[in-house]
């Protein structure tokens, strides 16, 4: 266990390379070797997890140099969370995607490694530079898991997001020199020990950079348009991932790069100001695209758009962590729950336009009760858990900026309910006869439905429990809150 | 393109690059860093490799360089999906016989270039990614010379994804040393990689294994995204 968080990067990709080998020689053995693989993984995203909860933290020096000359590898109590979030993504997608053959696909297997090694690696990432390494592995590997299922439109969606990530990078990058040549180390940890006697306008300029960087990846408004095209063309199990894991794991690279490294919203109040500002736009374009489309999985990604908005409401305001954590862990779950139950209802349909889902809910009804109880908990209907975390994340905004974020919130929610219920009326309504309709009589597996009805069970169970697991929530938004724990965890490390 | 935009080009890059050395040294005001100063003066004792800048990519800051190199497998990965079920086109005859000639004489001293830039990594300027690129040049030139059967004959996509799988293991294999030797992942001399005397080619621990590894599968990534490219054209515009 003492190499436990270079074990979480490592294992994953490990897991990779076997697979780049039996797609090669032994196709039959690929989706063994992936969910052997990834099922160690979890294990060991779990256990570090617990283990750094416990203790306050853990740090690893790679290759034995200590911190401002080598790479260190951090999990606090803020990282850990996000590592139980991936490893139950993981889970539930290798499990979906294994009983739905979706892995037989050519490259799956090896991509879906690697998008975990990047992501287990940012997580855990300690060193700007070794996170801005891994960022691009997981822009390179989503590229991928964007572009494979159909290669005429998947080509031309991943390529807009290589762009998209290729501007988001350079920023990146930038803000990388300009804090590498004002202080001289990479280590985050010492950097947010440098950022005191940093002038204030360095503080700004690598706060924009981040934030424009981080902005693209997790489709701040006006940075999203990547996101609908790139979800549709993905394929409701890898757009799971990407909206429902991938998109959080960035959340938190923002976060630990604004709060842990630069000190952002106390050298610059401004910045919180940004984030909700652009979190309220984000709810508002976001649901309105949304009650606009026609597209099943298009409404569904302009949905994490308005999502994501609520995030940064929590993140802009003083007290806000707490929430916007809780929203994270959420819309992790709910947003896998309505990608993956989806997709048997559009496999029924044969297409994933709303007008023609008539007839799926009675040919699919496992898929169509989890599909309504994940759109019921993410509109926030009180029992379910987007019902608590909605509301913490307006307590917060509304003690700093006051009525009109709560009303913002209340609007979005009325939104989202109109849209949703539109879905399902439309799935409920009779099957349509249609002239030109493919009808795929394929079933869905009962692999799948056992995973969407899990998920689904989670997001109703959550909200009840909410009050339990919101010390957990706490503690792990304070390490990341008061930033000197951070800095005293790696220059410190407990024994 | 004519004489003139070259010129325009050639100065453009060259402004562009005295402009960037200007602004570094605008920002550093040309002194080290605190951590670039210690990989200066301890680098040598520290890694046993003479070129620090392999130092620090291959020991200090060798994690990076694993992810690096994993980025290449992820583009390899994503291009090969892209383009998966399709075959190389056999259509191409190479170049001419004079050219043919000329070139199956020179390639041995063509080989000679890269396998010195990777074996010396760790003395001079150079390693394993700069190597791998010139070989995987050399994989393209012979499919060009020669035509696209010849060459995939000689070296096919199949090898090469091997030799990527089986690089990128080897890679892991060498960090692990270093788990089980106890100086942590990717270890060098801590983990009991033989120093050797620093300037020497047989110096510098996992160094010089670790630029060879980096070789093969930079070359072998890239000549196999080389085929992708060139196999049918089934991605419509």
């Amino acid at each position: 266990m003492m190499h436990g968080p270079l074990l979480l990067v490592v294992v994953p990709l490990a897991t990779a390379v076997i697979c780049s080998v039996t797609s090669m020689s032994a196709k039959r053995a690929t989706p063994v070797a992936l969910l052997a693989g990834l099922l160690t993984h979890a294990g060991l995203l779990v256990a570090v997890a617990i283990r750094a909860t416990r203790a306050a933290g853990l740090t690893y020096l790679v290759g034995g140099w200590a911190a401002p000359v080598g790479i260190v590898l951090v999990v606090d109590r803020f990282a850990a969370v996000f590592l139980i979030l991936l490893a139950v993504g993981e889970v539930a997608l290798t499990v979906y995607a294994i009983g739905e053959r979706t892995v037989e696909r050519s490259g799956f297997a090896v991509l879906l490694s690697l998008l975990a090694t990047a992501l287990s690696g940012v997580i855990v990432a300690g060193d700007l530079f070794n996170l801005f390494v891994f960022v691009e592995l997981a822009s390179v590997a989503s590229i991928g898991l964007i572009a494979l299922k159909r290669r005429d439109t998947g080509a031309a969606s991943g390529f807009v997001y290589l762009v998209y990530a290729s501007v988001s990078g350079a920023f990146f990058l930038i803000a990388v020199v300009v804090l590498y040549a004002s202080t001289g180390v990479l280590t985050i940890a010492e950097i947010g020990a440098a950022v005191d006697s940093m002038p204030r306008a360095t503080v700004v300029i690598c706060s924009v950079c981040f934030i424009v960087s981080f902005g693209v990846k997790v489709g701040m408004v006006p940075l999203h348009f990547w996101q609908a095209s790139a979800y549709d063309a993905a394929g409701s199990t890898a757009a799971a991932f990407l909206s429902g894991v991938a998109m959080k794991v960035y959340l938190y690279a923002m976060v630990r790069v604004l709060w842990s490294g630069l000190d952002a919203t106390g050298r610059v109040p401004a910045v919180a100001v940004v984030l909700s500002v652009a979190g309220l736009l984000n709810i508002v374009v976001g649901h309105l695209l949304a009650l606009g489309e026609r597209d099943l999985k298009r409404l569904l990604a302009y949905s994490s758009v308005a999502h994501v908005g609520y995030i940064l409401l929590g993140l802009g305001s003083s007290a806000g962590m707490v929430g916007a954590l809780m929203h994270i862990v959420m819309h992790s779950l709910m947003k896998t729950g309505l990608f993956l139950s989806c997709r048997p209802i559009i496999g029924h349909a044969g297409s994933s336009r709303i007008g023609r889902l008539g007839g799926a809910a009675r040919a699919q009804p496992v898929a169509f009760g989890a599909f309504t109880i994940a759109a019921l908990a993410i509109v926030g209907i009180p029992p379910t858990g987007g019902f608590a975390s909605k509301w913490f994340v307006s307590v917060a905004a509304y003690a700093d900026y006051g009525a009109v974020p709560v009303l913002v919130v209340a609007a979005g929610t009325v939104i989202s309910l109109l849209y949703y219920v539109r879905v399902s009326i439309a799935a409920l309504a009779e099957a349509v006869p249609q002239p030109g309709r493919v009808s795929t009589t394929r079933r869905a597996g009962a692999t799948a439905l056992v995973v969407v009805a899990s998920i689904a069970a989670a997001t109703l169970i959550l909200g009840p429990v909410m009050t339990r697991v919101e010390p957990t929530l706490r503690h792990a938004a304070e390490s990341v809150v008061d930033r000197t724990r951070y800095i005293d965890l790696v220059r410190e490390p407990p024994r | 393109m004519t004489t003139r935009a070259y010129a325009v080009a050639i100065a453009a890059v060259a402004a562009a690059g005295l402009g960037y050395v200007l602004l570094s040294y605008a920002v550093t005001d040309g002194a080290l860093l605190p951590v670039a100063a210690r990989y200066v003066t301890d680098g040598v004792r520290d890694t046993a490799s003479i070129n620090i800048v392999s130092g620090v990519l291959l020991d200090y800051r060798a994690f990076d360089t694993l992810g690096e190199a994993t980025v290449i497998l992820a583009a390899v990965a994503a291009v090969s999906a892209l383009f998966s079920g399709s075959t190389i086109g056999t259509d191409s005859h190479g170049a001419g016989l004079l050219v043919q000639r000329s070139v199956s004489y020179l390639a041995g001293f063509f080989w000679l270039f890269p396998v010195y830039i990777i074996a010396n990594g760790h003395l001079s300027p150079g390693g394993g990614f700069q190597g791998g690129v010139s070989l995987a040049v050399l994989i393209v030139l012979l499919n060009v010379v020669f035509g696209t059967r010849v060459g995939s004959q000689r070296i096919g996509v199949k090898h090469l994804h091997w030799a990527e799988s089986l690089s990128a293991a080897a890679f892991i294999a060498i960090g692990a040393v270093g788990i089980v030797q106890g100086g942590g992942f990717l270890a060098n001399l801590s983990a009991g990689f033989p120093a050797g005397s620093p300037g020497s080619l047989i110096s510098a621990g996992a160094i010089p294994l670790l630029n060879l590894v980096i070789g093969v599968k930079v070359a072998s990534g890239l000549a196999s995204i080389f085929y992708d490219l060139i196999s049918g054209d089934r991605v419509a515009p």
